[in-house]
């Protein structure tokens, strides 16, 4: 493993925003930015791997990961500062969950041998990684899961599927949690098991979403043979190895950046469509300018106290994904309401007003890649339910 | 009045088994962000039951029923969610060809074997419709936008400014100098329409233009209303079928309260829409017509986005209905004028209805 050599933690904070700034400013590229068009635009596939290993070149890549792994190993504040810089620089998102989510497991529950065999290749993009947690009866209730992994020998043999697995298509590998045991509590008897997409038995079958996209996948095992060394922590222990992350999942799920995106493209429709003299578009504008402003301050405020405290995240930051995905429909629900007759199309637009300007949009894939951030990671009823019992100590 | 509800009722009926057919047909397939052509054989069919000059009068081939009557079934269209520009091609421009008295246009309406649009609106959010596009000559010049429902073959009815006054006339959608843009909706498209000295026939002006199309406005708003309360419920009985079959923690869906009462709260919301839409049909107000579209638009939308989050997953996929209710949803809830439109139109008109 090559340990990252430069140590921009060391940087003051001034001096981090600086050189992260200068850097996105010369090396993003402009047609992959994030607009009106597609404010919330997330890149996959070959686009995607190719930035992240730019930032690797650069050493911008996997600000989270200590150094010794070849991560950039920054403090809580500094990854905060990072993920604003790229939200001001309309950095298209991507999900990397080698990154956000498998990499800092294996270095908080993973064998050597398996930080020193994946971590390398989830930083270069040898290996994209993929989330296969959900079945088709295991939602919400995600614990009641049913793919079952046999163990014979050296080998587990997994049988089930999977669903709403974003990105398989796109991805090499699936980290998953699959029923390895029997017990009285359905938390136990999981375990977190690390699958090769190229093994056979495996069929992927994308899924089209609501904005016309094959964004998530179904993915079917038939009798698929894995080594016994891909099991992360211990057998029957998968439950506590995939819950070590949520909280921070939680943290940058709540990130008030989507919002901030939509509430851009809101401002410029009530320029554009010439309603700035409008007294109730303003005040519902004042509304949203107001929650959204307000929101950073808390988001920054429970974030400042992650920071401080040296601690994971605690139950209160289901709070902030409740907050920014609600935020976030009402926003991309003004965007269409102010915009009359737009408002019913679906997909491109171009969309004029009182002056010779034209914007092209698509208000409808905005209202819809809105939509499910209220549902995925844990759905806000079930958010509730956490901050309801563990905050506030409602009793059930 | 009672031979009348009896006609409804079966008016109803065949148009359930009809809608049901087509719904479960390949036809009924809908892709996301591509303008979908209107489908010449199910028009014809449509024609075939009467429906296209439902309201014309007998001597134009129509059946002569009440705007009350063309209501009910469009809210049955909603309820199968049918992507079929019903509104668009067939009510808006027969209102206009029976204002115009033109019995062989309106025939040709009626019987589906020519296609018509209306194109009307000068700006989007405007009202205006008699200001951008110019008559000169005997030719037009200008811009239309949303107009709807513009098909290959389609004979336009066009509202201009002529000489000052307001006049509609017919123009051939392939005439030379036409530009269109084409935007995609639910059940078709919307385009921006630009004329450059196209032939233009006169049928109605001044006055009877003005009158003509208020009349085909009002026609359309009072039927989106209808179309979306029957949207929006039938996207809410789908959703509770749905919560009630889904079981997660070992307790069905729609035992959970938060998730019962929501469901709760948008029934009491179509009743409300469907309630004002009915009067709006029978006897209303032009203020009660504007309250029924500003409410219908709303709930419909409101349903069918919370039907997405109380299906989970499943409802950010094409594979359930709720993205087809959500986009028609979309596309009748902000067209003909969106809800807060429509509440300050109903503003207005109730203020002055209302004697000092
Ligand atoms: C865009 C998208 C991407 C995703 N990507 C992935 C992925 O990569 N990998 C992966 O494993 N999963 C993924 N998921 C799945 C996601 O984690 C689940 O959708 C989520 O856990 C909810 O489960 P469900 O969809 O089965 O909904 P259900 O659990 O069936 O819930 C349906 C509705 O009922 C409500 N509900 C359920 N239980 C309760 C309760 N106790 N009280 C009140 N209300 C309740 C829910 O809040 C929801 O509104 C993705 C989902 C989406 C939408």
């Amino acid at each position: 493993m090559t340990p990252m050599t430069i140590d921009r933690d060391a940087l003051s904070d001034e001096e981090f925003r600086g050189q992260l700034r200068a850097f996105l400013a010369e090396y993003y590229p402009a047609e992959l930015k994030q607009d009106f068009y597609r404010p919330f635009r997330r890149l996959r596939g070959e686009p995607a791997n190719q930035w992240l290993r730019t930032l690797q070149q650069h050493g911008w890549r996997a600000p989270a990961w200590p150094r010794e792994h070849g991560g950039m190993g920054l403090s809580f504040r500094k990854q905060l500062i990072y993920h604003e810089e790229l939200e001001h620089a309309g950095v298209a998102r991507i999900i990397d969950l080698g990154e956000t989510q498998l990499g800092p497991t294996l270095i908080k529950l993973g064998s050597a041998a398996q930080c020193e065999h994946y971590l390398p290749r989830i930083l270069n993009c040898e290996h994209v990684w993929c989330q296969g947690y959900s079945e088709p009866n295991a939602g919400s209730d995600l614990a009641s899961l049913r793919t079952s992994a046999v163990l014979e020998g050296d080998e587990f043999v997994v049988n089930g599927q999977k669903i709403w697995t974003t990105h398989a298509n796109d991805s090499t590998h699936i980290f998953t949690l699959v029923r390895t045991g029997k017990y009285a509590k359905k938390q136990q008897g999981i375990s977190f098991l690390l699958i090769d997409l190229n093994t056979p038995g495996i069929t992927i079958r994308p899924i089209i979403n609501l904005a016309g996209e094959d964004e998530f996948c179904e993915v079917f095992f038939d009798n698929v043979r894995v080594p016994r060394d891909n099991l992360v922590g211990e057998l029957d222990q998968g439950w506590t190895v995939a819950k070590a992350l949520l909280g921070y999942e939680r943290v940058w799920i709540g990130s008030p950046a989507l919002a901030g995106k939509a509430l851009d493209l809101g401002q410029h429709l009530v320029q554009q469509l010439g309603l700035e003299s409008d007294r109730g578009v303003m005040d519902q504008l004042a509304q949203l300018q107001a929650d959204l402003h307000d929101y950073r301050l808390l988001y920054s405020r429970i974030c400042d106290a992650i920071a401080d405290s040296g601690k994971p995240p605690g139950p209160e930051v289901s709070m902030l994904k409740v907050y920014a995905s609600e935020l976030l429909h009402r926003l991309t629900e003004f965007n269409v309401s102010i915009s009359g007759e737009y408002g019913a199309v679906v997909g491109d637009v171009e969309l004029a007003g009182p002056s010779a300007e034209v914007t092209a949009t698509d208000l409808y894939w905005q209202l819809m890649m809105a939509r499910p951030v209220t549902i995925f990671a844990g759905a806000n009823e079930i958010q509730r339910d956490i901050l309801a019992k563990t905050v506030l100590g409602l009793q059930a | 009045m009672q031979e009348m509800d009896e006609f409804i009722a079966m008016l109803r009926d065949s148009a359930e088994g009809f809608l049901a057919d087509f719904q479960a047909s390949a036809a009924a397939q809908t892709t996301i962000a591509e303008p979908r052509p209107l489908q010449r054989e199910l028009w014809s069919a449509m024609a075939d039951l009467g429906w296209l000059g439902l309201m014309l009068p007998e001597a134009q081939g129509g059946l002569a029923l009440p705007l009350s009557a063309a209501a009910e079934l469009v809210e049955v269209m909603g309820r199968y969610r049918f992507p079929v520009p019903y509104i668009e091609a067939a009510v808006l421009p027969a209102q206009v060809l029976a204002s115009a008295g033109n019995d062989p246009l309106a025939a040709q309406l009626a019987s589906g074997e020519q296609l018509f649009c209306l194109a009307w609106q000068d700006h989007p959010g405007s009202e205006e419709a008699f200001a951008d596009c110019t008559l000169q000559d005997g030719k037009i010049s200008g811009n239309k936008s949303f107009v709807a429902a513009l098909e290959p073959g389609s004979k336009m009815l066009v509202c201009v400014n002529a000489n000052g006054g307001a006049a509609i006339g017919l123009v051939d959608s392939a005439a030379a100098g036409i530009t269109v843009r084409r935007s995609a909706s639910a059940s078709g498209s919307f385009c921006r329409v630009s004329f450059d000295r196209v032939p233009f026939e006169l049928l109605l002006s001044g006055a009877a233009a003005q009158q003509a199309l208020a009349s085909a406005l009002a026609a359309g708003r009072l039927l989106a209303s209808a179309f979306l309360s029957g949207l929006a419920r039938a996207c809410l009985r789908d959703t509770v079928e749905y919560l009630n079959q889904r079981h997660q923690f070992d307790r069905k869906l729609s035992s959970f309260q938060t998730v019962s009462h929501r469901c709760v709260d948008m029934h009491i919301h179509i009743e409300l829409a469907e309630a004002v839409w009915r009067v709006a049909a029978e006897s209303g107000t032009a203020a009660t017509l504007s309250a029924a579209k500003a409410r219908a638009s709303d709930v419909a939308q409101d349903v069918c986005r919370q039907a997405v989050q109380l299906h989970g997953a499943m409802g950010f996929t094409e594979e359930c209905a709720v993205g087809e209710y959500l986009r028609l949803a979309l596309q009748y809830g902000n067209w003909l004028g969106g809800a807060n439109a429509m509440r300050r139109q109903f503003q207005s008109l109730r203020q002055a209805e209302v004697p000092v």
